[in-house]
């Protein structure tokens, strides 16, 4: 029982401790306010950054600390996740770009620009 | 002859020199002063001098030491007592070293804010000091003047020491109004800063940064620094706020690992 007593306190205190941060939950990706000064609050912070739309507090652990994903967060049952089908749309995008790239500079060539011609034009590549 | 004697005596009484209260008066005393006059005389001199002296501090700047100590540097400082009739001027030739040992009344709290003041209780050339939790005065002290504070943190180690000066006001233009050091890369942790309240993560490269206390307008300038490679750009400044964007050399939004901004300007 003590044991269970002792685990029970472990666990309060560490949640009481944790940092809250604000996650602006319209934006695309989410925006994530955190407060610096210890008189500070959300709401006038939020006014100061225009932050606007529905928001939610959670803590400062439950966002993910790798970024590489950061331009697709989202929030989703209570947690920030990466938007899988926004992040495949974008590379999508990127893939299909390269390859139209590609595909005009064979067609200039076709048409009898050199390789020095299509630098000047900043092309190539 | 009593209307002649009664003329003369009232010519020298309108004659004689009133006892001014506003100025220093470099020919006085003079020599030939009758006596009875020489109190007077040196009592207008001295508030003159006073009124210029009571506030005086040269040098005498603080700074941090160590976790439990502050660094005081020499200079020169008066002391008035809390009525300003007496003022103690003392001289500070070698840096000196408040710390703990110096507490007014009572022992060392943590997550507490602090003052430093120079004490001229003692007859000495230089001044003591005194580290009270009061901003208004150290316990059992007839002669001192606060010349700094700082926070000791939940740890009890110092932290935020921040040295008063004489000077223009924390509103002068030319003084640094705020500043942030911040990691962006990973979660976003400030490492240290000045009237920064806030900031936001928007996103790849894409912080706002909030100011504790406002500018008077967005007309105020900013200047960033990030890690090599990546350059620091305004996205738009409003009076209450800064939002950057950080790009690398290829032009593309970055997170960097050492972000910082530096900002100045009015705010009257």
């Amino acid at each position: 029982m003590k044991r269970y007593l002792f685990l029970f306190f472990i666990l309060i205190c560490s949640t009481a401790y944790a940092e809250k941060v604000r996650v602006f939950t319209d934006y695309k990706p989410v925006r994530i306010l955190r407060l610096v000064d210890k008189g500070a609050d959300f709401e006038t912070e939020a006014a100061k950054a225009d932050l606007k739309g529905n928001f939610k507090d959670i803590d400062d652990s439950a966002i993910p600390t790798d970024k590489a994903d950061r331009d697709f967060w989202k929030f989703e049952k209570g947690e920030v996740t990466a938007n899988k089908a926004s992040k495949k749309e974008r590379e999508d995008l990127k893939t299909k770009k390269k390859a139209d790239k590609q595909s005009a500079i064979q067609k200039l060539k076709a048409m009898g620009l050199t390789d020095e011609e299509l630098a000047t034009l900043k092309i190539g590549g | 002859m009593k209307k002649l004697t009664f003329f003369i005596l009232v010519t020298l009484f309108f004659a004689s020199k009133s006892f001014a209260v506003s100025e220093w008066d470099v020919t006085e005393i003079a020599g030939s002063r009758n006596a009875s006059d020489i109190d007077a005389y040196s009592i207008v001199n001295a508030q003159a001098q006073d009124r210029l002296l009571i506030g005086y501090r040269r040098g005498m700047g603080v700074n941090y030491s160590s976790a439990s100590a502050l660094s005081v540097l020499t200079g020169e400082i008066a002391i008035p007592n809390a009525a300003g009739t007496v003022t103690r001027y003392r001289r500070l030739t070698t840096t000196n070293a408040p710390g703990w040992a110096q507490i007014d009344t009572g022992a060392e709290a943590n997550s507490t804010t602090y003052y430093l003041y120079a004490v001229g209780d003692t007859d000495s050339t230089e001044p003591t000091f005194s580290i009270s939790a009061s901003s208004s005065a150290p316990s059992g002290k007839t002669y001192y003047v606060k010349i700094a504070q700082f926070y000791n943190d939940a740890s009890g180690n110092i932290t935020n020491v921040i040295s008063y000066r004489p000077d223009y006001g924390a509103d002068y233009p030319d003084v640094v109004k705020g500043w942030v050091n911040f990691t962006g890369t990973g979660t976003v942790t400030i490492n240290d800063q000045h009237n920064v309240s806030s900031i936001t993560d928007n996103g790849t490269g894409d912080y706002t940064i909030n100011w504790s206390t406002a500018f008077s307008s967005a007309y105020y300038a900013i200047s960033g620094n990030a890690a090599i490679g990546n350059f620091v750009n305004i996205s738009s400044i409003t009076s209450s706020s800064s939002r950057i964007l950080v790009y690398d050399y290829n032009g593309l939004q970055v997170d960097s690992a050492t972000i910082t901004l530096i900002a100045t300007g009015d705010r009257i």
